[in-house]
């Protein structure tokens, strides 16, 4: 059994095995921001803008939610999504959804480079039969012919609104990720946290998980075990 | 020069010598001090969650830490002032990211995420050994982690680990045994499955 000094080393070493980026030019970037009069939302405060945004998101999902969503008896964020669970969605029960359909669709290097986020592909799907991004820029969606649907999003910021009977913890290369093993609504949330009424829709099966900073949302006729499989075969787009 | 701890070797200028000529209207000193703590200010935004924020967070710190030079006390030393208000900023970044647990699993999922990236060409720690530390230090409760990660993996100061945590200095010593216990426990059952 190695020694305690062994554990603390070794955790010295892991620590320094981290590199230090951005330190070359912070001092000059501060400077110049000590030069302006009043701080401006530039770089450094969009972090905080983002924040607001998140917090604005989730007071107006809460407002936003009719009377009739009483019922909901939790809610939590995971991710880009927003999820609320209850005794009744009032939606109708069972699997069988399609997810919406995309046309015409982009070559997915052509919609990865319209958005902030790292954007993965299933390598267990192969080629996607066409990717698109939302209006807003926050959502990239991809779809197989006759399979799944697969929307990508930043974690940092909700995209994603789900009221659902009952949703199942489950894992993904080791991280939580949800199980919606039935019908459930879905809508998009805007930039400032607000439900977009003209995209709620019934969704299928659907998986959550998360990848880096991004979120990952793979609806479609599947089972757990191949929506978990298909999960497992993400890889970063480069 | 000067070492890791921003102190200076051989007659170079101290942290409190380069605060009281900014005090005294010198604004252009403030560089030094920004260069001299931006690494450790990184590391700590990053290792706390900040992930690819940490730039970001870092620069509104700084900017932040000028603004307060006022309250600054004189004769304390200048990194601890500076990591609590970087801690802030770090911490403010996930403010309303949802319940408080779902926060603290971003963060240290993002910490994760640099930690597996960093995997370094040449390490006296062996590829097995970091993955299980990596996976151990996952499983520790958040305060644990967060004591061994400022002691530890930052090279923290006991003064400077209180500081970044807001705990008192007592605190940061029980804690940092206990969650070593844990740790090493865990680790042993974890080499061992």
């Amino acid at each position: 059994m190695p020694e305690p000094t062994d554990l603390l080393r070794d955790l010295t070493e892991l620590g320094r095995s981290l590199p230090t980026p951005g330190a070359a030019g912070m001092d000059e970037a501060v400077m110049a921001r000590l030069d302006e009069p009043e701080p401006s939302p530039g770089r450094s405060t969009r972090f905080r803008i983002r924040a607001v945004a998140i917090g604005l998101a989730i007071v107006l999902a809460l407002l936003a939610a009719p009377p009739v969503r009483a019922a909901v008896a939790d809610w939590f964020g995971f991710g880009s999504v927003v999820v609320r669970t209850g005794d009744d969605d009032g939606s109708p029960s069972g699997p069988s959804v399609a997810p919406p359909p995309i046309s015409p669709g982009l070559p997915l290097g052509q919609a990865a480079a319209q958005v902030e986020f790292d954007v993965f592909e299933l390598r267990a799907l192969g080629e996607t039969a066409g990717a698109e991004v939302s209006a807003d820029g926050r959502v990239l969606s991809m779809a197989w012919d006759g399979g799944p649907r697969l929307d990508q999003s930043s974690s940092l910021s909700y995209t994603f609104d789900k009221t659902a009977r009952s949703v199942e913890f489950v894992s993904v290369r080791g991280r939580d990720a949800l199980w919606f093993g039935d019908s459930h609504e879905v809508v998009l949330l805007d930039e400032s946290g607000a439900r977009i009424p003209q995209t709620k829709r019934p969704a299928g099966r659907t998986l959550i998980w998360m990848v880096g900073d991004t979120t990952l949302r793979l609806e479609g006729d599947l089972s757990l075990a191949q929506a978990l499989e298909l999960a497992e075969s993400a890889r970063r787009h480069r | 020069m000067r070492t890791r701890n921003g102190e200076p070797i051989n007659g170079a200028e101290t942290d409190a010598a380069i605060v009281a000529r900014v005090r005294a209207g010198d604004r252009e000193a403030y560089a030094e001090l920004v260069r001299r703590h931006a690494p450790t200010a990184l590391r700590t935004a990053s290792l706390l969650g900040a992930g690819p924020d940490a730039e970001d967070v870092v620069q509104e710190a700084f900017v932040k830490a000028y603004a307060r030079l006022g309250t600054f006390r004189d004769g304390s030393p200048f990194r601890p002032w500076l990591l609590r208000i970087v801690t802030n900023e770090t911490h403010n970044l996930h403010r309303g990211a949802g319940r408080r647990r779902a926060r603290e699993q971003l963060a240290w999922a993002r910490t994760e995420r640099l930690l597996a990236e960093a995997e370094p060409l040449e390490s006296a720690l062996s590829s097995e050994r970091r993955e299980a530390l990596i996976g151990t230090l996952r499983r520790l409760a958040e305060r644990d982690r967060q004591v061994v990660v400022c002691r530890y993996l930052l090279g923290l100061d006991e003064a400077e680990s209180a500081a970044v945590l807001g705990w008192p200095r007592g605190t940061v010593k029980s804690r940092l045994s206990r969650a070593l216990r844990r740790l090493e426990a865990m680790l042993q059952e974890e080499l061992h499955a």
